[in-house]
């Protein structure tokens, strides 16, 4: 073991170096500490006072249930565990990089110390994973957290050892005689669907008391999920569900204050004891993993690679682009041409001909056919859901900007176009997307507003009195408020396409570049910050447009008593857009005085420092 | 032209460059080489305008790449040692995207010639995953020579290509040259730079250590055969053949 044990510990070693490295360099240093700090007093303190005023009552209210939440969590675990098992089959894997498998492999190594090295570093994601949930569990107090932490990392260990011995099991069958291996699954898929069977009178107490659960909850379901019933009912699943009750008393454990120290430990004796037998079930298995292990890193490897789904596209669909480009005019459309690409080749004149076709279909059946009102609220909840959400995350899902062009700086940084342009059209490229996006879902709330009038005045009051108050019909007010938000969704995903790539120009190396899944608590921790850049400009860049237009109003309705006209609206929405629009344009100058400045050489381009 | 004038790039304090100058002049092939670690492609990175200069000055045909980075880009093809290309644009995509960027009237013509020269043109419309090594490489060239550049530096151009492909490279490299454009290769194939090369630059730990021609450099070095070729003389100078 000691070889893989040394090679974990150098990338530990080496993660923990690169990181000091990186806080070498004060913008690293600076966002590190804002990160942090906006985590600490935004996000972690509210929730631990939240967490630590709840736990105050938590000990006792959870104690009358502890007994219930014990039986019913082990009756869950047992019927999770026998229909994991019903499935005859399972893949052997052992999640290894494709370097690993192909440098650890041929090495003179035991293959049991090489699937223990792949469990061991499974244990970052389970200790995390523990760590989040022993915070928020925890009350704010350290030594429920050390509980909490114990166990759920225990918990998750025997889960995940669990699945992969299972994995490790089935997937031996198949290397078995088959007639063998068949024998084998009926046993185990028989086995499984007996302790189902065994537990569905559980079910039906539980479900035929249901009726009956009022007044005094807690005590209608535990004569429901009662222990002592089911040892005097069902003696054989009372005794089966034994020792998954002794795991589900850890974790409840932590709610008996009375508990000695002794006790508390006697409690982990049991699911430890789990843990090392599973672990030795795992390590001693001698299912060929190496098939499926690399088969899995080429996948993810495949899947991580932006090429993969271009390769489905027909021959036809590889000759469409947004638009046409030219050889001759500004050198930016090429770049947004090339961006616009990465997210879809459908001509845009194609995709705004087919919005309207559909939308103008959609606005004369409303017309004239009634919807139901459960439909119209999807539609208008989905809409508004899409109208705010994509501008406010344009082009995270895309990534079709900087996120992925950075990855091909070498080339990039030799085009000759001036440093604020290509910063721009990197930016347009999501912001545009966003935009189609959110003007298709105001399309849809138009359709909406349209299919309300089949509801009646008293359903619609807040458009009907809009209509009356601004002097014009139900649908001029919905056409005006669309052509309001049109500038104002646009000019926010623009701020926010502008504030993603800033962060990725200037902390490359915490940003996810190109279309690798996000994950990690880095990736968390970025998202935060920029929601913190986003939400401060936005409040920054909206605040003047919100005054003068609250100004403009006040004046002309209260000063001036000149009523409101809807033609006004689409006004005062440009008027709110327009500081907005000049701090992007003040970001855009300075992600292009970024990008001039930028030295890619350790973060991107991976140049080897001599010396070192 | 390029001309190159006390270049240093430091990082974290330690000179990956140290105070390296040249010039080419047009329609000269100058051969860089070293060994790894020598500075060559941080040299190369430098010129391209990919990284910025700690000190000293770049010159691409009389542009300061400082002062003016988009008039001194805009003569200037760089051909990294890998093939970077965009996974989701053709073959087609990336000339018409380049002939935009660098605004090349006959884009569109000019790349047929150069897809048929590279004998991509039954391959117009696949994407670069669906493309071998070589044919990437080849992809990049012709990127490179769409808008006709008045200065090509390439990192290793011959990685990856068969030996028609070689020979075909090598042929495009002097006609560039001819046809007036000052050339900078860097290489481990020192064959090559002594096939194509016009004069040769060798480079260790960010310095120069000779320059000029297989000739001058011969008469620089005591001891050597007068017809000795440029791996023997690159092994003398750079100190790697032991002292014999």
């Amino acid at each position: 073991m000691s070889p893989l044990l040394y090679l974990s510990w150098r990338s530990l070693r080496g993660r923990v170096v690169g990181w000091l490295r990186l806080m070498k360099q004060p913008r690293y240093l600076v966002g590190t500490l804002a990160g942090a700090t906006w985590v600490g007093l935004f996000a972690l303190r509210p929730m631990l006072q939240i967490n630590r005023d709840a736990a105050l009552d938590q000990v006792e209210d959870l104690s009358e249930w502890a007994p219930l939440l014990e039986f019913s969590s082990a009756l869950l675990l047992l019927i999770l565990v026998s229909l994991w098992w019903l499935w005859p089959y399972g893949k052997a894997l052992v999640e290894l990089t494709e370097t690993e498998l192909h440098l650890l492999l041929p090495a003179p190594l035991r293959r049991r110390h090489i699937i223990q090295y792949a469990v061991l570093r499974s244990q970052w994601g389970v200790l995390f994973g523990a760590a989040i949930v022993a915070f928020f569990s925890s009350g704010g107090r350290l030594s429920v957290f050390a509980w909490r932490l114990l166990t759920t990392w225990l918990l998750l260990t025997l889960w995940n050892l669990h699945a992969r011995g299972r994995g490790l099991w089935m997937a031996q069958l198949s290397e078995l005689p088959a007639a063998r291996a068949w024998r084998r699954r009926v046993l185990v898929v028989g086995a499984a669907s007996l302790v189902l069977m065994m537990v569905a009178p559980a079910i039906a107490a539980l479900v035929a008391s249901v009726p009956d659960i009022q007044g005094n909850v807690s005590k209608t379901l535990q004569g429901s999920l009662s222990p002592d019933w089911f040892r005097e009912h069902h003696p054989a699943l009372s005794v089966l569900l034994l020792p998954f009750r002794w795991l589900s008393r850890v974790v409840l454990g932590g709610l008996d204050t009375e508990l000695t120290v002794i006790e508390r430990l006697g409690l982990l004796v049991w699911p430890a004891l789990l843990v090392v037998a599973h672990n030795e079930w795992v390590v001693r298995s001698q299912a060929s993993f190496e098939d499926a292990s690399l088969a899995r890193s080429r996948r993810l490897a495949a899947s991580q690679e932006a090429g993969a789904r271009f390769l489905k596209l027909k021959q036809s669909q590889r000759r469409a682009a947004p638009f046409r480009l030219r050889p001759q005019g500004r050198p930016e459309l090429g770049i947004l041409w090339k961006n616009l690409m990465l997210a879809h080749r459908t001509p845009l004149t194609t995709i705004g001909a087919s919005a309207l076709l559909i939308l103008t279909a959609a606005t004369a059946t409303v017309t004239w056919v009634s919807l139901p009102i459960w439909l119209i609220g999807i539609l208008v909840i989905g809409a508004l859901v899409v109208l705010v959400m994509t501008p406010l995350t344009a082009g995270h899902q895309w990534r079709n900007d900087l996120r992925t062009d950075l990855l091909r700086a070498e080339l990039i940084r030799t085009w000759p176009v001036a440093g604020w342009r290509l910063f721009g059209a990197e930016v347009a490229g999501p912001a545009i997307i966003a935009s189609l996006y959110a003007t298709l879902a105001t399309g849809v709330l138009l359709v909406a507003g349209v299919a309300t009038r089949h509801l009646g005045v008293e359903d619609v009051v807040l458009v009907s009195d809009a209509a009356t108050a601004l002097g014009t019909t139900p649908l001029g007010v919905l056409v005006a408020a669309l052509l309001t938000l049109i500038p104002l969704v646009a000019t926010v995903a623009t701020l926010s396409a502008t504030l993603q790539n800033l962060v990725a120009l200037v902390w490359p190396s915490w940003v996810q570049l190109g279309r690798r899944r996000a994950g990690s608590a880095a990736h968390i921790g970025q998202g935060l910050i920029t929601s913190l850049g986003l939400m401060v400009a936005m409040t920054i860049g909206l605040l003047p447009g919100v005054i003068v237009s609250g100004t403009w109003l006040l004046v002309q309705i209260q000063v001036l008593d000149v009523a409101l006209g809807a033609w006004q609206l689409p006004l005062l929405g440009l008027l709110t857009a327009a500081p907005l629009a000049a701090i992007v344009a003040v970001l855009i100058r300075f992600g292009g005085l970024l990008w001039d400045r930028l030295d890619p050489s350790a973060e991107l381009l991976n140049t080897a420092i001599p010396g070192r | 032209m390029i001309e190159i004038t006390n270049l240093v790039k430091a990082y974290d304090g330690i000179k990956g460059v140290d105070g390296l100058s040249l010039r080419v002049e047009p329609g000269q092939i100058l051969g860089l080489v070293g060994p790894n670690g020598a500075g060559k492609t941080t040299t190369l990175r430098c010129l391209a305008g990919i990284i910025p200069a700690t000190s000293g000055r770049i010159a691409i045909a009389g542009f300061d790449l400082r002062d003016r980075p988009t008039e001194a880009r805009q003569c200037l093809a760089f051909v990294p040692d890998e093939p970077y290309l965009f996974d989701h644009l053709t073959v087609r995509d990336h000339l018409t995207l380049f002939a935009r960027l660098y605004r090349v009237d006959d884009g569109q013509a000019h790349a047929d010639t150069l897809l048929r020269d590279a004998a991509l043109t039954d391959r117009e419309l696949a994407f670069p995953t669906e493309l071998s090594r070589g044919m990437k490489q080849k992809l990049v060239v012709a990127c490179a020579l769409l808008h006709r550049p008045r200065v090509l530096v390439l990192d290793e151009p011959l990685t990856g290509l068969d030996p028609a492909a070689m020979r075909q490279m090598k042929r495009t490299v002097r006609q560039t040259a001819d046809d007036g454009a000052a050339i900078i290769i860097s290489s481990h194939m020192l064959h090559l730079v002594e096939e194509v090369c016009d004069r040769v630059l060798i480079v260790s730990r960010g310095r120069t250590v000779l320059e000029g021609t297989l000739t001058e450099i011969r008469a620089e070095l005591p001891d050597v055969d007068a017809d000795a070729d440029l791996e023997t003389l690159f092994l003398r100078a750079t100190g790697a053949d032991g002292g014999s």
